[in-house]
């Protein structure tokens, strides 16, 4: 296969021929990595994905820093999921347990639950929702996110898909 | 005269090339977005439950760093304090409540100081001074020559 030149076929020098498929190689891999690999049996694409982050407890300035229009994104892949669409506050609760033995759900003072309803464009697979090509999302799971201005830990209680017109 | 580079020299350097230029788009260049490092901005650091009088010891115009990794913050604008309070649980009756701190000198307090600087990279999803992201609800370690002190970021604004 290789002449008395070390060339294969007569032609390409074999360090040559072996750098050139590691490239080709590396490309591919990192091709399918970031393309192909949430994009599986895909069911259905161009949807649009409307989900819930429901986040608690909250200081006033955490919730005044959040603002409708923001994009928010995942801490894990550092890709976007989303803008946020609306934010719904209300009270915030915790469980304590009573000198009687009870367990009552009391109101925390001077804290805050937020809702924040978030729209992204998003792929449906058997895996799940997907967005961005890089996150799935279920509901129940349990997300870092930030925007420009905040971190927080937020889960999603409620997810819908419809498809873009 | 026998050539430097043969084609499939050429073509090895066009794919390292190609590569390289798609590597820092992907792992470099991930907002698209440039960095507006001219906008000052200004953030707020929560230190609580201070008893060394940390009020009287941070000054308008000490110049603070980022004392994890050394990045250049700003200068404080702004030094504030208050007692420090908690929230207790009142197991009695099944509430929470603020409750503050009987300090016989009521010395515990909470002290608020704002920064002021250029961040190095201003883009739509991070605030970063140095390799430091500023967020609000994550921890800032602050150092100047004559102090330390550390706490969360309550506060963020963009000087436009």
């Amino acid at each position: 296969m290789t002449d008395n030149k070390g060339k294969v076929f007569g032609k390409i020098n074999i360090v040559d021929l072996f750098v050139i498929i590691i490239i080709i190689a590396a490309i591919g891999l990192t091709y399918f990595k970031f393309n192909l690999s949430e994009h599986s049996d895909v069911v259905s694409s161009n949807v649009k994905a409307k989900y819930t982050l429901y986040i608690t407890p909250l200081r006033d300035f955490t919730i005044d820093a959040l603002n409708v229009g923001d994009k928010v994104y995942d801490e894990e892949t550092e890709k976007c999921i989303g803008t946020i669409t609306n934010i719904e506050k209300d009270d915030a609760y915790e469980y304590m347990t009573k000198t009687d033995g009870t367990i009552v759900y009391a109101k925390l003072p001077e804290r805050q639950s937020v809702k924040l309803t978030v729209e992204a464009n998003a792929v449906l697979n058997d895996k799940g929702i997907s967005v961005n090509g890089s996150k799935t999302l279920h509901n129940n799971q349990s997300l870092l996110v930030y925007t420009q201005k905040v971190q927080t830990t937020g889960q999603i209680i409620d997810i819908t898909t419809e498809v873009n017109d | 005269m026998k050539r430097k580079f043969n084609f499939f020299d050429i073509v090895i350097i066009v794919l390292v090339a190609l590569v390289v230029f798609v590597g820092y788009k992907v792992f470099v260049d991930t907002s698209g977005k440039s960095a507006a490092s001219n906008k000052q901005v200004t953030f707020t650091v929560e230190v609580k439950n201070n008893e060394n009088n940390l009020k009287d010891i941070v000054k308008q115009g000490d110049k603070v760093y980022d004392s994890i990794k050394g990045g250049y913050y700003g200068e404080v604008v702004k030094v504030e304090a208050k007692p420090s309070t908690a929230i207790v649980a009142d197991t009695q009756n099944g509430e929470y409540h603020i409750g503050e701190y009987n300090h016989p000198d009521n010395k515990r307090e909470d002290v608020y100081i704002t920064l002021k600087g250029n961040p190095t990279s201003l883009t739509e999803d991070n605030i970063q001074f140095a390799s430091q992201k500023i967020k609000i609800g994550e921890y800032a370690y602050l150092k100047t020559s004559n102090y330390v002190a550390h706490g969360y970021v309550v506060g963020i604004d963009i000087i436009e």
